[in-house]
């Protein structure tokens, strides 16, 4: 039996369309509770509840079956996801309990090289393993639920930018793209080793220098692709202008997107933008890894203009990748994003 | 003119400033003048202007205030894109001709591929893609014909990702390799296609 899910996409890319959700979730009651810093109607990364003055608890969950082949390197890059928004909103990871769906007749050593991996990532974060949840599942599927910490003060939202920002992405894109490339059998070693590392790659690195720095807004890119992440760090204030050819990609991606090797998620993105954004002077390969799902992608941080480049290189010094992409600006002709 | 302060921006944010403002520009036409406090951006915004047919002017007042100047033509976006379309392109997406005995489609091929040097106009552009590949590979019969077409000025390409999956990449012998993004563009401005 295949570990690869073959049957589903895997990895961010199997998240529900954007537009779907938005859909679903309008339904629901909102809370009331004042307590709740953050909650969903924002379409911030994860839940905030204040405890006390100095202490609020970041909530989140991730999962989604494999887009790796190896188990271990599938946990790993699991926990890396399921980590990645307590450290989009400034916070630290605390603790994490695992989420497992596994088919009956796979070897359970699979199972087992899985949880070891995502057991590792967590050791890298300083984090610890407070348990999880396991249940039979006809495809395997792996994620966590993690609780972490952050000042109430200090929280960093996902749509909050401010006029004249510069935007800094911290990881290369075009990661799904290279995993299409890998189940077409196209994929070169170097490409597929280059966007495992990325996929694995903690943000908290990234996150702990951007603390010293004046960032206004930051979210973690995943499976909406880097357009539809920009689209909701705009929201109603801002437009957001970013430099296709800034854009730091992995070895081959865009080769890759060339090639159209896209994923059905970046065209669920695709339609999710419709004509919110003017793609006209874009290549139809940038276009494809605009909205590439990344699995376990990087943090795209809004910063005061004047500490920018001091910020970038700061982050540098752990993600020699991290690039300048754009910058924010007043809001002009109810366009929330200019691609130049 | 547009006047444009990227005093303590750093690098590439005066790029993006300069783009943003031909973009505005792009039907009126105009001047942009945009002040920057490195040489190094001056080099950047440069090079991008010249990319995209532009003429600048650069200028260094003090140490660190140094302006670029560039000049938006009325319609940039005609002048790039005025791309002629291609008269007559063929698509070989495989190594024979026709439904039917492998040898004599084969032959076919052959025959028609030598055909079209005959031809008083030649074909603008080959496409070879799937088994098609084969044609443009070492051991295909075809070559001597596909650099009579290739002397006589038709363009010939070979499909990337095909070359890759039967791993014949290394051995490719005539014309250049492409994409299914070139494929598709070439396709897209062509006056007629001819498909096999």
């Amino acid at each position: 039996m295949d570990f690869l899910s073959q049957c589903t996409s895997g990895g961010c890319g199997a998240k529900i369309g954007p537009n779907e959700l938005a859909g679903f979730l309008k339904n629901l009651p909102k809370s009331s509770d004042e307590k709740l810093l953050v909650a969903f109607d924002t379409s911030d990364d994860a839940a905030i509840y204040q405890v006390s003055e100095e202490l609020a608890l970041i909530s989140t969950v991730d999962f989604f079956s494999p887009m790796v082949e190896d188990p271990r390197t599938f946990g790993r890059i699991a926990a890396a996801n399921a980590m990645s928004d307590v450290y989009a909103m400034g916070g630290q990871v605390l603790f994490a309990l695992n989420l497992v769906c596994f088919p009956e007749k796979m070897d359970k050593q699979k199972l087992s090289e899985m949880l070891i991996g995502g057991a590792e990532k967590l050791e890298e974060a300083n984090a610890s393993l407070a348990g999880g949840h396991s249940i039979y599942d006809h495809e395997p599927k792996y994620g966590l639920a993690v609780t972490g910490q952050v000042d109430p003060q200090k929280i960093i939202h996902n749509n909050t930018p401010k006029i004249g920002d510069v935007l800094i992405i911290t990881k290369a894109l075009g990661v799904g793209m290279i995993q299409s490339a890998v189940r077409g059998g196209l994929a070169c070693k170097e490409s597929e080793a280059a966007a495992i590392a990325s996929m694995e790659r903690l943000n908290k690195y990234a996150a702990e220098k951007m603390r010293d720095f004046p960032v206004h807004a930051c979210t973690d890119v995943t499976g909406f692709g880097l357009l539809v992440h920009a689209l909701e760090m705009a929201g109603d204030n801002v437009t957001l202008i970013i430099d296709t050819e800034q854009l730091p990609l992995l070895p081959q991606a865009y080769y890759y997107a060339e090639e159209f090797l896209a994923t059905a998620a970046g065209q669920r993105n695709r339609q999710y933008i419709g004509s919110k954004v003017d793609l006209n002077t874009v290549s139809p390969a940038f276009q494809e890894i605009l909205f590439d799902p990344q699995t376990s992608g990087g943090l795209l941080i809004s910063v005061a203009a004047e500490k920018a480049l001091e910020c970038l290189k700061a982050i540098q010094k752990n993600d020699p990748v991290a690039a300048i992409i754009g910058e924010v600006y007043k809001k002009e002709s109810n366009r929330p994003i200019i691609l130049v | 003119m547009k006047k444009i302060n990227a005093l303590g921006k750093p690098c590439p944010i005066p790029v993006i400033e300069a783009k943003k403002a031909i973009r505005e520009l792009n039907n009126a036409g105009g001047t942009i003048e945009i002040t920057v406090d490195n040489e190094v951006s001056v080099k950047n915004i440069e090079k991008m202007a010249v990319g995209l047919g532009l003429k600048t002017i650069s200028q260094k007042y003090k140490n660190d205030e140094l302006t670029v100047e560039i000049t938006v033509p009325k319609h940039l976006d005609q002048l790039n894109s005025a791309s002629s379309d291609n008269e007559l392109v063929i698509a070989f997406g495989r190594k024979t001709m026709g439904d039917g005995d492998a040898d004599l489609g084969a032959m076919l091929l052959k025959s028609y591929i030598y055909s079209l040097t005959e031809l008083d106009t030649p074909p603008e552009h080959l496409l070879f893609f799937n088994s098609g590949a084969f044609l443009t590979n070492q051991g295909s019969n075809t070559l001597k014909d596909l650099q009579v077409l290739l002397e006589k000025g038709t363009q010939i390409s070979t499909c990337g990702a095909c070359l890759d999956f039967y791993e014949i990449k290394e051995t490719i012998a005539i014309g250049e390799i492409t994409t299914m993004y070139g494929i598709t563009e070439v396709m897209a401005q062509a006056k007629k296609v001819i498909n096999f």
